[in-house]
């Protein structure tokens, strides 16, 4: 099950990291691929826990972080230098050791359905992307970035985003195990 | 063009929507996206993979000086 779990991140990552290199971005590229590096260093380590400091802080740090993040304009300084400081939180977030949830008929088809919704809409943009880069219309063919991006400019719509972006972070970061 | 491909993402919401609506109704048969997020944050690999998914997308939304 480790195996298999390691293998399928280690793939979609190295795809992922691949693909930021071929649209422009090396340093989104070499972040993937860092990540490949740590999840390879925690699978042949087994390494348990990250014991950096208090729940608390590191909720107060986080929350304060983000609150700042949602007053800073997108792209520039103060807002880089917002998000690199959650990236310690990534060490936090994996404290514990992991537990086996049993593989029952339900789970797997629900992960199947999931996961292939995800890959489709992964290929769609993929494709969109690189139809647009050939043509050289990207406008015609826009990635979901594309889209969203706009909105971020806006005052309001970029409160919502960090608001929803940041409730998924907590919820992914200080989420409990389930037994 | 630029419509109809928009309109292709907004197919894959009302997809994501209609499974999360029948794994509400039937939840014997697809299990809640929630619940498949909980089991899979019990599992350290998985849980550090999207916890960097989660912090990639702020990093290429909101502060990343690259612009999109």
């Amino acid at each position: 099950m480790r195996n298999r779990e390691f293998l399928i991140w280690a793939l979609v990552f190295a795809i992922a990291g691949i693909f930021q290199v071929y649209r422009g971005a090396p340093l989104d590229g070499s972040f993937f691929l860092i990540a490949v590096a740590i999840m390879s260093l925690i699978h042949v380590s087994d390494v348990q826990a990250f014991p950096i400091a208090r729940g608390y802080f590191i909720k107060l740090y986080f929350l304060g972080d983000v609150i700042a993040l949602a007053c800073f304009k997108i792209h520039t300084k103060p807002s880089l230098i917002a998000i690199l400081l959650l990236l310690p939180l990534i060490l936090f977030a994996m404290r514990g050791r992991g537990l086996s949830a049993a593989v029952v008929a339900p789970l797997t088809r629900s992960i199947g359905v999931w996961v292939a919704l995800a890959v489709t809409v992964a290929f769609y943009e993929m494709l969109s992307y690189i139809v647009g880069d050939v043509t050289n219309r990207p406008y015609h063919y826009p990635t979901i970035s594309m889209l969203v991006d706009p909105m971020l400019h806006n005052v309001g719509g970029r409160i919502f985003f960090v608001a929803c972006w940041t409730l998924i972070g907590y919820k992914f970061i200080f989420q409990k195990q389930v037994h | 063009m630029h419509l109809s491909t928009s309109f292709g993402y907004v197919i894959a919401i009302v997809i994501g929507l209609l499974i999360n609506e029948y794994s509400r109704q039937r939840p014997t048969r697809i299990i809640r996206l929630g619940q498949i997020f909980q089991i899979g944050l019990s599992h350290q690999l998985t849980r550090f993979s999207l916890v960097f998914i989660w912090w990639w997308l702020g990093w290429h939304f909101l502060g990343s000086l690259q612009p999109i």
